[in-house]
């Protein structure tokens, strides 16, 4: 994920002396990943952006908060996106629920059985919507291994750090993220 | 058995490319205005930084420059009112022909000298002592050994309790009712331990 945690740490020291290179480069390396994982974790664009924003206000405000001791540049950068975009969500409960009005099984592994090639029937741009839906939908901690690790392509170590988790928490979160996505899409198809 | 692993591993697969799908249609980026907005507020950030730091130096120099002439002014000025206040001393040595009650604090001391009980007081006494008003006396009273050559020494006050006989003895104009009760009285004394004055201040009361 970091180019090298030593040469983030540099970045974040010119930073905070003033070097706007140095913080184009961060903003620059860093910001999109945040993006993505606020827009994944929110599927809300405007969350995403404040989101995003806020988290670079911080660096420029108080750059020395981060403590190389406790982890990357790049994990305390996803610390904080992730704890605001949390406080984002609960405030405005734009949860997208999918499960309302699904019928029994949905949403669980058991709706699973009822359809495996759903994912072949829809076709790619339902399947886009629907998957984006359905991801939006998890429950908060699949979601974040799912958007990290599928939809950020992140290993389990980086994941894990970011996380504040061990590796194979993440893999077993993934794991279940995964059946519930699936299970998630049938019913869709369900219902559709 | 076979068949269905088959089919779950498909569905994996499937579920894979999907995903790989909805992240490469997402937005790999946040908009250009967020950027220009963060460099914007860095800017102004680090210019407000720099300001207050600047301001900081500069207050600091200013400080820097001007404290060792008020440090001088301030010294000068001390030394000035100490060497008043050390005059002051000098010259309110009690002049037994008539000294008032405004003399500086006095010394206690245990000069010993000889015909003279004395004792130093404790504060902690006075609350076993009643004052009596008619025996407190705010000027010194010459003694016979008092004579205008003393005025030239360096005169020291030293307070001392003592019987009466013993005031008497020492030519202090006291009565012979109070010979055997001690007299709370400041002596004015000589470098050598004459006593020139007295002055007496209480009487204790048995």
């Amino acid at each position: 994920m970091a180019d090298s945690p030593t040469e983030d740490q540099e970045l974040l020291r010119q930073l905070a002396k003033g070097n706007e290179v140095a913080f184009r480069t961060l903003y620059e390396r860093y910001q999109g990943s945040i993006y993505g994982f606020v827009l994944h974790m929110s599927g809300n664009r405007a969350t995403a952006e404040e989101v995003t924003q806020e988290v670079f206000m911080l660096l420029i405000r108080n750059p020395k908060s981060y403590q190389p001791e406790k982890g990357s540049v790049a994990g305390y950068l996803y610390g904080i996106a992730r704890n605001l975009a949390r406080r984002a969500m609960l405030h405005s409960y734009r949860h997208v629920e999918l499960n309302n009005g699904l019928g029994p099984g949905a949403g669980t592994e058991s709706g699973l059985a009822m359809d495996a090639d759903v994912l072949e029937d829809l076709s790619q741009e339902e399947l886009i919507v629907a998957l984006r839906k359905a991801v939006v939908s998890l429950p908060e901690q699949y979601r974040e291994a799912i958007v990290l690790c599928d939809l950020q392509e992140m290993n389990y170590a980086d994941a894990a750090e970011f996380l504040d988790c061990s590796p194979g928490t993440v893999a077993s979160r993934l794991h279940r993220g995964r059946a519930m996505l699936k299970a998630k899409l049938s019913c869709y198809k369900c219902v559709k | 058995m076979r068949e269905m692993n088959r089919e779950v591993n498909n569905t994996e697969a499937r579920l894979s490319k999907a995903l790989r799908s909805l992240s490469a249609t997402s937005p790999g980026s946040a908009p250009p205005e967020i950027g220009y907005a963060l460099a914007e507020a860095f800017r102004r950030h680090h210019a407000r930084r720099r300001m207050l730091r600047r301001s900081a130096l500069a207050a600091a120099i200013v400080t820097l420059i001007a404290l060792p002439p008020v440090l001088v002014l301030s010294r000068q000025h001390g030394i000035g009112t100490a060497s008043q206040n050390a005059h002051g001393t000098v010259t309110n040595a009690p002049s037994p022909a008539g000294v008032h009650s405004d003399l500086p604090p006095l010394k206690r001391e245990t000069t010993s000298r000889s015909g003279i009980r004395q004792r130093v007081v404790a504060t902690k006494t006075a609350t076993k002592t009643k004052m009596n008003p008619v025996a407190r006396r705010d000027d010194f009273v010459p003694l016979p050994t008092y004579s205008l050559r003393s005025q030239a020494e360096d005169l020291r006050i030293v307070r001392l309790q003592v019987n009466g006989r013993d005031l008497r003895l020492v030519g202090a104009p006291v009565s012979g009712d109070i010979d055997e009760r001690p007299v709370l009285a400041d002596f004015v004394v000589g470098q050598d331990g004459t006593p020139y004055a007295v002055r007496l201040l209480r009487q204790n009361v048995r």
